[in-house]
C-alpha cells in the first residue's frame, strides 16, 4: 500500500521554536516528531512512503535521508505549505495507487496504526478516516483517489471534527502540537508513556529516570516524578528534577539548578542555581508555559545556546579573517594611491563617499534578540570597481565584513526581507568578495542579487570560499574589474 | 535558451528549453514581463525541458511572480528536476505554485476561471 505523509505545516503557532527549523524536525521525547510516524509505519510493515514538505524541506531530507534507517524507501516533494490535501495530491507527479494510506507526519499519535488498518479493512467505504478516542487522528485509508473526506487531513487552526461517514474510532491519543503549551504537554505525555507505544530512546537508570548514551546524571537528580534525559548530557549531581522533565541531547545543567515540568531542547546550557518551572528552554530562549511569555536571556551564565559557543573556532576564524584583511590592505596600497589620483582628476568635488551597510557584528536589541549592526562603508568616486570598493577592506580588518561572503546590504533593504526564502540569504555572513560581487553586474536587479546570495547561503563553506578567493584573484586581471 | 509562447483560453503559456542562465535572462525577462502586461493575469512557465538554471533564472521567475501579484494574477510553474532542485535549495517552493505537467497546470488555471 502506498503511503503519503503530509509534513508541510508552516509552524507559525510554534514560533520561536520554528524560526530555524520546521515542525517535523522538532524534538519530541528524544526523537524528531516525524520519526515517531516513520517508526509506526515501519512497525506496521510499510516499506515506502512519500513525504510532502514545505518550510526547511532540505533540512528534513538531510535528516531522514533515503529512509534506510527505518527499512523504508522515502521520496519527497514540496508544496507551498498547509495546502489542501486534495489539491496537493493532484499536484503529485504520480498519484498513489489505490488503496493508499494518507497521514500527517507533523503530529504525534499513539502507535495504533496496525489496529486501525485491521479495522478499516472491515469497513466498506471509499475513504476511512481514523479517530483516536473521538479525536481526528490525521490518518485516512483511501480507496477512492480524491474524496472530499481528505479535507480532514488539512492543517487548520482548530482540529476539524469528523462527522460520520465511516470513521474507525479506536483507543489511542493524538498530540496536535498546535501551540507552545501543546508542544510542551506533548513532550511530557510522550516521555511519561501517556502516548502509548512510542519508542522512547535511553536506558532506565532508576525508577522514573531514563538516560541516553554518554550522559552523566545520577538517580539523586530526580527528586520526584520522572525524567527523560537525552544523549551526551551532563547534569551536576546537585541538580534537582521534579514533576515531569524532558531534556534533549547535548544539554549541560549547572549545579543546584532546579527543573520542574520543563522541556529542554537540544544544545542548551542551563546555569548554576537557575530555577525553571513549566517552561520550554531552547538555547537562550525561555518560554513560560503558564504566562506564554517568551524571553531571550542575554546572560550566558543563566542560559545559553551551545551550538553558538564554538568560541575558539569562531575567534580563530575571525582573527584569520582580520589578518587576511591587513595583508590585503598592505598588498593593495599602490591601488589606493591610484584610486586617489583618479578621484582627484575625475571628481574634484566629491572624491570619497560613505554610507551605512549591515555588517556581521551582532548586538542584543531591547528584546534580547541578536541583530547585525551597521558599519560605515566608504567608496572612492571612480569608475573601476576594483578601486571603487577598496575602502571595504577596512571593514574586513574591523570584523564588519568577512573576506568572502554575501553582498553587504543596507539595514533598510534587510528589513524588506520578510519571506522565508528571502531570509535564507541572511544566513551567510556579508563579505568583501563573493559570487554576487564577482558574477553580477552592479546594475543587476535586487532579485537577481538576492537569489545569488540565497544560492551562496545554501552552499557556503571553507572550500567554496577558497574557490571564490581564487576566482577573485583571477578577476583582478579582467576588463570587468577595471571598466565595470 | 529557446522561448516559445502561445495562448490558450486567455492563459499565457511560456515554454522554455535549454539553459536558463544569466546570459539570456534579460531578454527572457523582457518577453515575460511584456506577456504579463498584455495578458489576462494567468501565466504558465513550462520549464520541463530546461537543463540548467542559475540564480539569475530564478530571479526572472520571482520578477514574474511579483508582477502577477500586482495584477492579482496567478503564476504556475512546471519544472524539470534541475529547476526543481534550485527552487527547493533557495526555498522558492514556499511561494511558487508548481505542477507536474503543462496539462495539469492548464487544468488548474482553467478551473479557476471566474474565481
Amino acid at each position: 500500500m502506498d503511503v503519503i505523509i503530509f509534513a508541510d505545516r508552516k509552524g507559525q503557532e510554534l514560533l520561536p521554536l520554528t524560526d530555524q527549523t520546521c515542525v517535523p524536525l522538532l524534538p519530541l521525547a528524544g526523537k524528531l516528531i516525524i520519526e515517531h510516524t516513520l517508526e509506526d509505519l515501519a512497525d506496521a510493515g510499510f516499506r515506502r512512503a512519500h513525504i510532502i514538505l514545505s518550510p526547511f524541506a532540505e533540512q528534513v531530507k538531510q535528516a531522514l535521508g533515503d529512509g534506510k534507517r527505518w527499512g523504508m524507501a522515502l521520496s519527497y516533494s514540496t508544496s507551498r505549505g498547509e495546502g489542501s490535501a486534495l489539491v496537493e495530491l493532484r499536484r503529485l507527479k504520480q498519484l498513489p495507487s489505490k488503496p493508499y494510506l494518507i497521514m500527517r507526519g507533523d503530529v504525534v499519535r499513539s502507535r495504533s496504526l496496525k489496529s486501525f488498518l485491521q479495522q478499516a479493512e472491515t469497513v466498506d467505504a471509499p475513504v476511512v478516516p481514523a479517530l483516536f478516542n473521538g479525536a481526528n487522528a490525521y490518518l485516512i485509508v483511501c480507496r477512492d483517489a480524491l474524496d472530499p473526506v481528505l479535507q480532514y487531513l488539512d492543517w487548520t487552526a482548530s482540529s476539524p471534527t469528523i462527522p460520520a461517514p465511516h470513521p474507525v474510532d479506536i483507543n489511542g491519543c493524538v498530540a496536535r502540537l498546535d501551540s507552545l503549551a501543546a508542544f510542551h504537554q506533548g513532550n511530557l505525555d510522550a516521555a511519561a508513556g501517556r502516548i502509548a507505544g512510542l519508542l522512547i530512546p535511553g536506558r532506565q537508570a532508576s525508577l522514573g529516570l531514563t538516560l541516553g548514551r554518554n550522559t552523566t546524571a545520577s538517580p539523586q537528580n530526580l527528586t520526584q516524578g520522572m525524567a527523560l534525559i537525552g544523549s551526551n548530557c551532563h547534569l551536576h549531581p546537585s541538580v534537582a528534577l521534579s514533576g515531569e522533565v524532558v531534556i534533549g541531547d547535548n544539554v549541560i545543567v549547572g549545579s543546584q539548578a532546579t527543573l520542574e515540568s520543563t522541556v529542554v531542547l537540544p544544545h542548551s546550557y542551563i546555569g548554576e542555581l537557575v530555577d525553571l518551572r513549566n517552561a520550554i528552554v531552547r538555547g537562550n530562549d525561555l518560554i513560560r508555559i503558564d504566562t506564554l511569555a517568551i524571553l531571550k536571556i542575554s546572560d550566558a551564565v543563566l542560559l545559553d545556546d551551545l551550538k553558538n559557543t564554538g568560541l575558539l573556532n569562531r575567534d580563530v576564524g575571525m582573527a584569520l579573517n582580520r589578518l587576511a584583511g591587513v595583508l590585503l590592505l598592505v598588498l593593495s596600497l599602490p591601488l589606493w594611491l591610484l584610486a586617489l589620483a583618479l578621484a582627484l582628476s575625475q571628481n574634484r568635488g566629491t572624491m570619497y563617499t560613505s554610507y551605512y551597510l549591515r555588517g556581521n557584528k551582532k548586538v542584543m536589541d531591547d528584546l534580547g534578540a541578536l541583530q547585525r549592526t551597521a558599519f560605515s562603508a566608504g567608496e572612492w568616486q571612480v569608475a573601476p570597481p576594483v578601486l571603487r570598493y577598496l575602502p571595504r577592506i577596512l571593514a574586513v580588518i574591523s570584523g564588519d565584513l568577512e573576506l568572502v561572503g554575501s553582498l553587504p546590504i543596507s539595514l533598510a533593504t534587510a528589513e524588506k526581507r520578510i519571506d522565508q526564502w528571502e531570509k535564507l540569504a541572511d544566513q551567510a555572513p556579508a563579505g568583501l568578495l563573493g559570487p554576487t560581487q564577482l558574477n553580477l553586474p552592479i546594475e543587476a536587479s535586487d532579485e537577481e542579487k538576492l537569489l545569488s546570495d540565497c544560492v551562496y547561503a545554501a552552499n557556503y563553506g571553507a572550500k567554496a570560499n577558497a574557490l571564490y578567493l581564487l576566482r577573485s584573484l583571477k578577476a583582478l586581471i579582467t576588463r570587468k574589474a577595471w571598466v565595470g | 535558451m529557446i522561448l516559445q509562447h502561445r495562448s490558450h483560453n486567455d492563459i499565457d503559456i511560456v515554454q522554455l528549453s535549454g539553459r536558463f542562465a544569466m546570459a539570456d535572462c534579460a531578454e527572457i525577462n523582457l518577453s515575460i514581463q511584456g506577456m504579463i502586461n498584455q495578458g489576462h493575469g494567468k501565466l504558465i512557465i513550462d520549464m520541463e525541458k530546461v537543463t540548467f538554471i542559475d540564480s539569475s533564472g530564478c530571479a526572472v521567475l520571482v520578477a514574474a511572480y511579483k508582477s502577477l501579484q500586482l495584477k492579482a494574477g496567478r503564476l504556475v510553474l512546471v519544472t524539470s528536476p534541475a529547476v526543481q532542485s534550485l527552487i527547493e535549495l533557495t526555498r522558492l517552493h514556499t511561494i511558487f505554485e508548481i505542477l507536474p505537467s503543462q496539462v495539469a497546470a492548464l487544468e488548474v488555471l482553467e478551473a479557476s476561471v471566474g474565481e
